[in-house]
């Protein structure tokens, strides 16, 4: 009762006019960033803290707050219009968002993933308004091995990602993660694969890989196809249409597993957005009554993954808030701010700053609301880039491809390296070797790399700890359990 | 040109095979390297070699199951989908060339400059994805490039290479007049 009272005279706070300002000016830069491929959620939270300075702590973080809502929900623009996730996290989105838009129905699957990051967003906020002490607690508890244990489970999940060959995409996998152990190894500073380069020392970026493998793949093979695809055409004109109450309610299973997902996994430091929507994806592909149907473009399989993104931003903000330990990068931008203006973020931040606190909870709350109705202009404004003839609108991307790689180290090696990925991703698709378990390894790789040898060498090189401590057996269980689960299906549909 | 079925398991048994091959060759020279390592604890070269270990593993897994569906499809069983699968309409020349545009897109961007490798770029690219109108062709390439310098160059300062000699000369000369300096 006394949180709902809080929450109440947080929203009056929240609804003021700067505060408010903040949110939208917060949304409008996250979905445009987080639609640029190349400009990362992260970027522009970063591109904001400066800014941050002017202003009192509460408008900062809402309006940091927009930018990391709606970054999380503008890469799926890009990503179901183009084929170019914004950001990692919405790569599984892409998967199914796409190829809904080949068979015409791009604006249904703009509609719901902004209904279901909404709503993931919004199930975070109130999970983060009244579970937040023993939420963090949990996640407190978490060491090195659980933190393996999590990042595994991403990694099993490749199993089950919209793949017709598990053999194929276990190898895509394997490939990735070997691209990611490119550069200096995490514990020692040894440099690996890098023959001499300076630039390969800091490893292999994985937005550089990322530009190149969808976007200049894509464009490579449309060109080869010479294909002018009317159903992309009409998705131009299409209106962007929110799902109605009977298809959101169709889709309340994989809502609700996401948001589940997305809040746990959010809640634990380290982790963030891009695992939990790989994990939610990969859990949906495996429970969904329409398994067999994901990677044809599944509305399950978008709902999910989009679900479970938004809804680890409320979910990392959890141990920031209540014990000083940012879930994600972009709460880790955040904490900077509070040390900016002199706040300690911790327990006693809900006795000392109460108001703060409740005003920052029911912005979140605002901010989702508000998403709805940017993110269906956003949409729609991005969807009128699809009347515009293919070859040109080809040109253009890789244009913005070339800017996007360049930007993230004003270097040109960056730029070949991506062109380099390019002609490898038109080469994969060419030989049906499944593109997105590669990106998945490159980006999930080295953490799993930094988390088990750090578990390693502070238990003595003993393997067993990761099966001894209950909650990373538990974790390792499950991660078997997917893997299995592909290979027990196939043993009953061969008996039968 | 009709695109060869590359997915059929007796073309793509090779596949696997090369990948193992180079997984084999990076297992041996992520052992070569001596790195330092605190005494009893994994070295530098344990995870990509573990990794390179699976790999070899699942490109094994790989060729078995391309054998097995050979010698299933030996006997006359193709599956459904490939029989029902239309091979598709390609041109590798265009591929061809459109791979080469990028390449020297990015090499252009070095030597002459962005402003005009990207001008160049648009141009050749738009006219290579079929874009008959040459007015407009133009109109498009200039239209793009001002946009993307303006944005890029003067609202985000990304700096753009501006190209060797007189091409440096000729970039910053446009910057001027498009008041971007």
């Amino acid at each position: 009762m006394e949180a709902l009272v809080h929450l109440g005279a947080g929203l009056g706070q929240a609804l003021q006019p700067l505060n408010f300002l903040m949110i939208v000016a917060g949304l409008v830069i996250g979905i445009t960033a987080g639609a640029l491929p190349g400009i990362t959620m992260l970027n522009a939270i970063v591109l904001v803290l400066p800014f941050t300075y002017l202003m009192e702590i509460t408008p900062a973080l809402l309006l940091m707050g927009g930018i990391y809502c709606g970054g999380v929900f503008g890469g799926s623009i890009t990503g179901i219009l183009f084929n170019i996730p914004g950001d990692p996290m919405n790569v599984p989105t892409t998967w199914e968002g796409y190829k809904l838009n080949r068979k015409g129905q791009a604006a249904l699957a703009l509609g719901t993933a902004i209904t279901t990051s909404a709503i993931g967003g919004l199930l975070s906020a109130l999970v983060m308004t009244f579970a937040s002490p023993p939420f963090a607690r949990i996640a407190l508890a978490f060491d090195q091995a659980e933190f393996f244990a999590v990042v595994l489970l991403g990694l099993a999940s490749v199993v089950v990602i919209g793949q017709s060959s598990i053999a194929s995409a276990v190898i895509s996998l394997f490939i990735g993660m070997i691209l990611g152990t490119v550069g200096l190894d995490p514990l020692y500073g040894s440099p690996r694969f890098t023959f001499g380069t300076k630039l390969l020392e800091s490893g292999i970026d994985f937005v550089t890989v990322l530009i190149g493998l969808f976007a200049i793949g894509e464009v490579l093979e449309r060109i080869e196809l010479r294909v002018r695809d009317q159903s992309v055409a009409a998705a131009g004109r299409a209106r962007t249409q929110l799902p109605n109450v009977a298809q959101i309610w169709a889709l309340r299973g994989p809502i609700l597993r996401g948001a589940g997902i997305g809040m746990a996994i959010g809640a634990v430091p380290g982790t963030g957005a891009t695992v939990a929507s790989f994990v939610s994806y990969g859990v949906e592909r495996q429970v969904s009554k329409k398994r067999e149907q994901f990677g044809t473009g599944v509305l399950e399989g978008l709902a999910a993954p989009e679900t479970a993104a938004n809804a680890s931003t409320g979910g990392a903000m959890i141990p920031l808030l209540t014990l000083g330990i940012p879930g994600s990068g972009a709460t880790a931008v955040m904490m900077g701010a509070f040390l900016l203006h002199g706040i300690q973020p911790g327990p006693l931040l809900f006795e000392k700053q109460t108001a703060m606190v409740y005003t920052i909870f029911a912005g979140y709350l605002l901010t989702n609301l508000i998403m709805v109705g940017l993110g269906l202009l956003a949409a729609r404004a991005f969807a009128q880039l699809m009347r515009v003839p293919e070859s040109i609108m080809s040109g253009f991307i890789v244009m913005f491809c070339v800017l996007g790689a360049y930007a993230l180290r004003n270097d040109m090696a960056d730029v070949w390296i991506m062109t380099l990925f390019g002609v490898v991703g038109y080469a994969m698709r060419r030989f049906k070797l499944p593109i997105s378990p590669l990106v998945l390894g490159l980006i999930l790789g080295p953490l799993a790399e930094r988390f088990f040898r750090t578990s390693m060498a502070t238990h003595g090189n003993d393997p067993t700890l990761f099966f001894t401590r209950p909650v990373s057996g538990a974790l390792l269980a499950v991660s078997l359990a997917l893997i299995l689960w592909p290979v027990v299906q196939a043993w009953r549909t061969r008996r039968s | 040109m009709k695109r060869d079925p590359v997915s059929e398991p007796a073309r793509a048994l090779p596949g696997p095979i090369v990948i193992a091959a180079l997984a084999i060759l990076g297992f041996v020279v992520a052992g070569r390297r001596d790195t330092y390592t605190e005494p009893g604890q994994l070295n530098a070269a344990f995870w990509p070699r573990t990794i390179f270990v699976l790999l070899i593993l699942a490109c094994m897994a790989k060729s078995w199951s391309q054998l097995s569906a050979r010698r299933i499809s030996s006997i006359g069983s193709a599956t459904i989908a490939e029989a029902e699968e239309p091979p598709a309409e390609t041109d590798p020349r265009k591929l061809w060339a459109g791979i080469a545009l990028i390449v020297g897109f990015v090499a252009g961007i070095e030597l002459i400059g962005f402003a005009l490798a990207c001008f160049l770029f648009l141009l050749g690219f738009i006219y290579l994805g079929g874009w008959r109108g040459l007015l407009s062709l133009a109109g498009f390439s200039l239209a793009g490039t001002v946009v993307m310098l303006y944005v890029f160059v003067k609202v985000v300062y990304l700096p753009l290479p501006k190209g060797l000699g007189v091409f440096e000369d000729v970039t910053v000369a446009l910057y001027r007049v498009l008041r971007i300096f």
